[in-house]
């Protein structure tokens, strides 16, 4: 069990930021949770009525980060059109947070999460709340979500299980854009990781990574992080499911855990997905692209099916 | 020194948009306030306003540690805010959702004029908006596009070597060379090298009619920024050498519209600089510490002081 660092309180909650969206029914407020110097940037997605559950999306990591925004963002709105109620967050020392990221451990990530999660219960009267974790968000979700009832869901996507291979593919793609745009410095693999133990951090395609984070996430389990209470659980992978995830799930059903794997095509990689271009074509900004894609759908898909089994169980 | 905002400082807003609402955080001064407002547009094609490792933010703290108002917003289905994203086409960007933001930075009661930062596609947009600006005093543009597509390999403007020479050699760009820092400016000077050889063997095939075709003269970009300068605005534009318009923008230095109205307005209302590396989408931790750092002395500078600014007990100047 982590323990929590700096759990912040309901108390400190400012939201000054509300909206109310006729058209998809739905409410939303922005704020900062927490005490000064050490805020948490929250978004929040209510249902126009009460809400069935809840879910928090904890973010992506590093360059997952940006890539993955919209995803979040679009799921958070389609579930409170479903009458689910939505936090996201941005962990202390990233993105409108507060804090410094180069101090950071999973322990502060997944106090972070649990400070949200806990602001949702209060604003939800009580309602089971789910998470969702993408790439190595999958840690902080999977311990914000193990003190939660048995019935509430986790979703992952594209959990990153290995760091340390996590980090082998993070250099290599680190290289391979050194490369290609003949950078100042272009050091090799092993130059990068020596840099992150001397200096402990390391430039990864301009975001910091913190070595004593690195290596906690190197002993850290995602199975032990859900303290063997079996819950319902997705795991979304882009392609065939990787042998990390698929490891992780077996090792989670062994456990009790009712997994459920969906895979879904979009041709994009993490690493190498094309940069947000300053200008686009006619062709390309006349055909936006649908705010929902394969990884959003496919989770309402199960989300809904899980609603639906629950209805059907005998009271 | 200035004492950097911290999120007490900040607002998270909604800013009402066409029939919706684009969402932004607004920092306030943590010093005297300057009664100056910042805006930032930032990269037009989806990027959160926070930006790639919080750049967006810490900026916007920083600036409000020296008494700028300041609002980061994300465009319509953009980082937070509703709405389908609307890529932006060169000849049509999101001039609406620019003008829209800074309105409303203006219609705070301390802010009386603006600047505003743009990135990329953020900078043609802030552009082409800026007539439609009142107050506008600044505006500072890192790696916009300067027309359409990257002409890389149709430049045949003559880089005009004494001029060129002149400039390489001034006291200034010799301290960097010799300075703690001569390492990247060495290799800013073999790219600058490079990008000359390049503008000369196309123009010597274009003499020989192999092919090339010259930069437009008078591209909408540059004939949008004369009457901007004409109208006293002050202008900073930044490169870095791994940009796609970087060629263009170092012909254009050279010799092209950009080199006659820095000719024209002088250095002091339209400075450039070239930074080593990309400063589209900030991929390197460097280029990131860098285009802060140079930002801040230029948002630093004494001039940035509303007319209607307050004092430190509240009045009016």
């Amino acid at each position: 069990m982590l323990e929590p660092t700096g759990v912040t309180t309901d108390s400190d909650a400012t939201f000054p930021a509300e909206r109310f969206d006729p058209k998809a029914g739905i409410c939303e407020s922005a704020g900062y949770l927490g005490p000064d110097g050490e805020r948490i940037f929250v978004y929040a997605h209510y249902p126009k009525h009460a809400a069935k559950a809840g879910i928090v999306v904890c973010p992506a990591l590093l360059r997952d980060f940006l890539g993955n925004y919209k995803r979040d963002v679009a799921l958070g709105r389609e579930l409170a059109s479903r009458d689910m109620a939505v936090c996201r967050f941005h962990h202390r020392g990233t993105g409108h947070s507060e804090g410094s990221w180069l101090t950071t451990s999973i322990s502060r990530m997944c106090s972070d999460a649990l400070a949200v999660a806990r602001h949702l219960r209060d604003q939800s009267a009580g309602v089971p709340i789910g998470t969702l974790g993408t790439r190595l968000g999958a840690f902080v979700a999977a311990a914000c979500v193990a003190p939660q009832p048995p019935q509430a869901p986790l979703v992952l996507w594209d959990p990153v299980v290995n760091a340390e291979g996590y980090l082998r593919q993070a250099l290599r793609a680190q290289g391979i854009k050194n490369l290609r745009e003949k950078t100042r410095e272009t050091p090799s693999g092993s130059d990068l990781i020596r840099t992150m133990v001397e200096t402990g951090s390391v430039d990864l395609l301009g975001y910091p990574l913190p070595h004593a984070l690195h290596e906690e996430m190197v002993d850290v389990d995602v199975l032990d992080l859900l303290e063997g209470r079996p819950r319902p659980v997705l795991i979304v992978t882009r392609g065939p499911t990787p042998k990390d995830a698929a490891d992780l799930g077996q090792a989670m059903e062994k456990a009790g855990f009712d997994v459920t794997f969906e895979s879904v095509e979009n041709g994009e990689s993490w690493w190498f997905e094309p940069e947000l271009l300053p200008v686009a074509s006619e062709a390309v900004a006349a055909a936006p692209p649908p705010s929902a894609g394969p990884y959003v759908l496919t989770t309402l898909r199960w989300l809904k099916a899980l609603e639906d089994l629950r209805r059907e169980e005998p009271q | 020194m200035t004492a950097e905002a911290k999120s007490a400082h900040e607002t998270p807003v909604f800013i009402p948009f066409s029939g919706s609402h684009m969402f932004g955080v607004l920092t306030e001064p943590s010093r005297t306030p300057r009664g100056v407002g910042v805006l930032v547009a930032s990269g037009a094609a989806g990027t959160p306003s926070c930006g790639r490792n919080s750049f967006g933010t810490s900026l916007a703290r920083e600036l409000a540690g020296m008494g700028f108002h300041v609002l980061r917003f994300d465009y319509p289905g953009a980082g937070d805010s509703p709405g389908i994203l609307a890529l932006p086409v060169f000849d049509k960007p999101l001039v609406n959702e620019v003008v829209t933001a800074y309105e409303w930075l203006l219609n705070l009661p301390e802010v009386h004029e603006g600047i505003v930062f743009g990135q990329c596609g953020g900078g043609l947009n802030a552009l082409f908006a800026a007539e439609l600006l009142p107050g506008l005093r600044g505006l500072v543009m890192t790696s916009p596009p300067l027309t359409p597509e990257p002409k890389r390999e149709s430049i045949v403007r003559g880089t005009p070597v004494k001029e060129l020479a002149g400039r390489w050699l001034h006291w200034k760009n010799v301290r960097r060379y010799i300075g703690p820092d001569r390492k990247r400016y060495a290799k800013l000077v073999v790219r600058r090298l490079q990008a000359a050889a390049q503008t000369g063997t196309s123009r010597l095939t274009s003499a020989l009619g192999l092919g090339g075709q010259a930069l437009a003269a008078g591209t909408p970009f540059f004939r949008r920024m004369e009457p901007l300068l004409q109208g006293g605005t002050r202008m900073f534009i930044l490169f870095g050498s791994n940009d796609a318009w970087y060629v263009d923008f170092e012909a254009e230095l050279a010799d092209g519209q950009l080199a006659r109205m820095i000719r024209r307005y002088g250095d002091g209302q339209i400075r450039t600089l070239s930074i080593e590396g990309r400063l589209q989408n900030l991929t390197e931790i460097a280029v990131q510490t860098e285009l802060r750092e140079t930002l801040s002395s230029w948002f630093a500078e004494d001039e940035w002081r509303s007319v209607g600014s307050l004092d430190s007990a509240g009045r009016q100047s």
